[in-house]
């Protein structure tokens, strides 16, 4: 079987995209038209949609003294676990879902299914670790508590033999980015108009081409993997960014794991202490708001810290960031087309022709890129809705991605060594590189923002959010 | 030695989780943190706009 498989998808890359194309497929099926008697939707009103998959993916809830609360929702607090049922069903699809590229691989069902319940069971963990309340609101993320629980097992008692096959986070990476490929809807862009597409897309290109040439040329960093990981995560949108493209330019797992935490930490100071700032100042809200959501790394923390300065500054600020996550598609893909050329696996100084640099190009960016066309305009143009299209990412694409971040943050864990994550740690040079990229990126956000959304477009702003 | 390195490890989480953080989270400021971002419907702990409910 796995010969077969092998044959017919020469390179792993390949699977992952079907694998992810049926998913979304699937996920479009079981979206369908609420079967209503009663006449359409009004001009202006959302078409309303059934979501026959919708539950199936657990999704942990939040709790704040007792970690059961995360497993009962709070609208039916009299049936006790009732996400207990959609944790087994997620389990189940991850395991069958993840067959195929077990084959690929050619790993024993015995331990296919071993390894799959142990990295199950701790992203699990992970998730319920993230739903405490305070870790929730200061924006530590899933992907954090699973590489500490797999640090913490492979630097203790070490990872059993039975369980290393399955440590294909790399993979499951790749799965989890061409579902999120269905996210990056570039109709976004249009939300707030020219002040939020100068905001999110002039800035962030030019923090993210300069910080990584101060890196390579100034700091002269010796992984420029890393540096690209850095320079993309603080400018670019975070923890996805870091995924999207540590995997487009093959950066080791400890260098995209050491730039989430840099990234994390510094998330969770920024959203506490550029709210205050703006207000200590007296700046314009809308311009602080937009300085925020151009700076601020994390999505879920620009939206926290917009909510300090009032609903208008949420907005604001948790849309150019939306704007900014859009960008992820084109980052990833330039990264990868970049790194192709200039960081081949056989360095030399020799021209490579077309077909070496197709060989090198990480395949699985094409799926993320067609997902990410084929929801903006393909399935818009066939007649699926916009409600449609949020249903299936809301429901199903979403939380299985994420669930397949998480598996992928245990197996790093499970295969990185204390030691290997302590080179980065000692070495001064990556925090300095995000240091100096976070203030060069605050400083001209905040010129962009002033600019736009104080002098320019000040009361076009203003018009759409009185709308 | 081993397995009592990660027992502690579990310890330590556990007490962090199970005592430490459920008392942070009494502390005036960050209980009125909290109740703001369940006021708005935040989700402070989101990776992408998909997951923020306003865009949807």
């Amino acid at each position: 079987m796995a010969q077969w498989l092998r044959k017919v998808f020469p390179h792993e890359d390949w699977l992952v995209i079907l694998l992810g194309a049926m998913v979304l497929a699937l996920c479009t099926l079981l979206v369908q038209p609420k079967p209503d008697p009663t006449p359409g939707p009004t001009p202006g009103e959302k078409p309303q949609v059934v979501n026959y998959a919708k539950g199936t993916i657990a999704k942990l809830e939040k709790w704040g003294s007792n970690p059961v609360r995360a497993f009962v929702s709070e609208d039916q607090a009299k049936k006790p676990y009732q996400h207990l049922p959609s944790l087994a069903v997620t389990w189940a699809v991850l395991g069958c879902l993840l067959v195929p590229v077990g084959l690929w691989k050619g790993i024993r069902p015995l331990e296919y299914w071993t390894g799959f319940l142990v990295l199950s069971f701790l992203g699990t963990l992970a998730f319920v670790m993230a739903s405490q309340e305070v870790i929730k609101q200061y924006n530590y993320e899933y992907v954090l508590w699973a590489l500490l629980l797999g640090l913490l097992i492979s630097n203790t008692v070490g990872v059993p033999r039975s369980i290393r096959p399955m440590l294909i986070g790399d993979t499951l990476i790749k799965l989890g980015l061409v579902l999120l490929g269905a996210e990056v809807l570039f109709n976004k862009l249009v939300a707030l108009g020219p002040p939020g597409i100068f905001t999110s897309w002039i800035v962030t290109p030019v923090v993210l081409i300069s910080t990584f040439w101060f890196g390579q040329r100034v700091l002269k960093m010796d992984s420029p993997s890393l540096n690209m990981v850095i320079s993309a995560d603080m400018s670019v949108c975070g923890v996805s960014a870091a995924i999207a493209t540590g995997a487009a330019c093959r950066a080791k797992r400890e260098e995209i794991s050491y730039a989430i935490g840099i990234s994390l930490l510094f998330t969770s100071l920024m959203m506490v202490i550029q709210p205050q700032f703006v207000l200590w100042t007296g700046m314009d809200k809308n311009v602080g708001a937009a300085w925020m959501g151009g700076t601020i790394d994390s999505t879920g923390a620009v939206a926290a810290a917009g909510a300090v300065l009032g609903e208008d500054a949420e907005t604001i600020a948790s849309t150019v960031k939306m704007i900014q996550n859009v960008l992820i598609g084109v980052i990833a893909f330039a990264v990868a087309a970049y790194w192709t050329m200039a960081y081949g696996e056989n360095d030399n100084q020799q021209k490579i022709g077309l077909g070496e640099i197709w060989k090198r190009f990480p395949k699985f960016v094409l799926g993320f890129l067609a997902a990410s066309l084929a929801f903006s305009f393909l399935l818009p143009s066939l007649g699926v809705s916009s409600s449609a299209i949020d249903s299936i990412t809301k429901d199903t694409t979403t939380p299985l991605r994420s669930w397949l971040f998480c598996l992928a943050f245990v197996a790093f864990g499970l295969e990185t060594n204390f030691r290997e994550l302590g080179k980065y740690l000692k070495e001064g040079k990556p925090l300095l590189l995000y240091l100096i990229g976070q203030t060069w990126s605050m400083i001209l956000s905040l010129a962009m923002a002033y600019w736009m959304f104080g002098v320019l477009y000040a009361d076009r702003v203003k018009e759409i959010l009185a709308k | 030695m081993r397995w009592f390195k990660l027992l502690v490890g579990c310890a330590v989480l556990s007490f962090l989780w199970l005592w430490v953080l459920p008392r942070i989270a009494q502390y005036p400021s960050v209980r009125d943190h909290l109740e703001l971002l369940d006021r708005r419907n935040i989700n402070a702990g989101a990776m992408y706009y998909t997951e923020v409910e306003e865009h949807r």
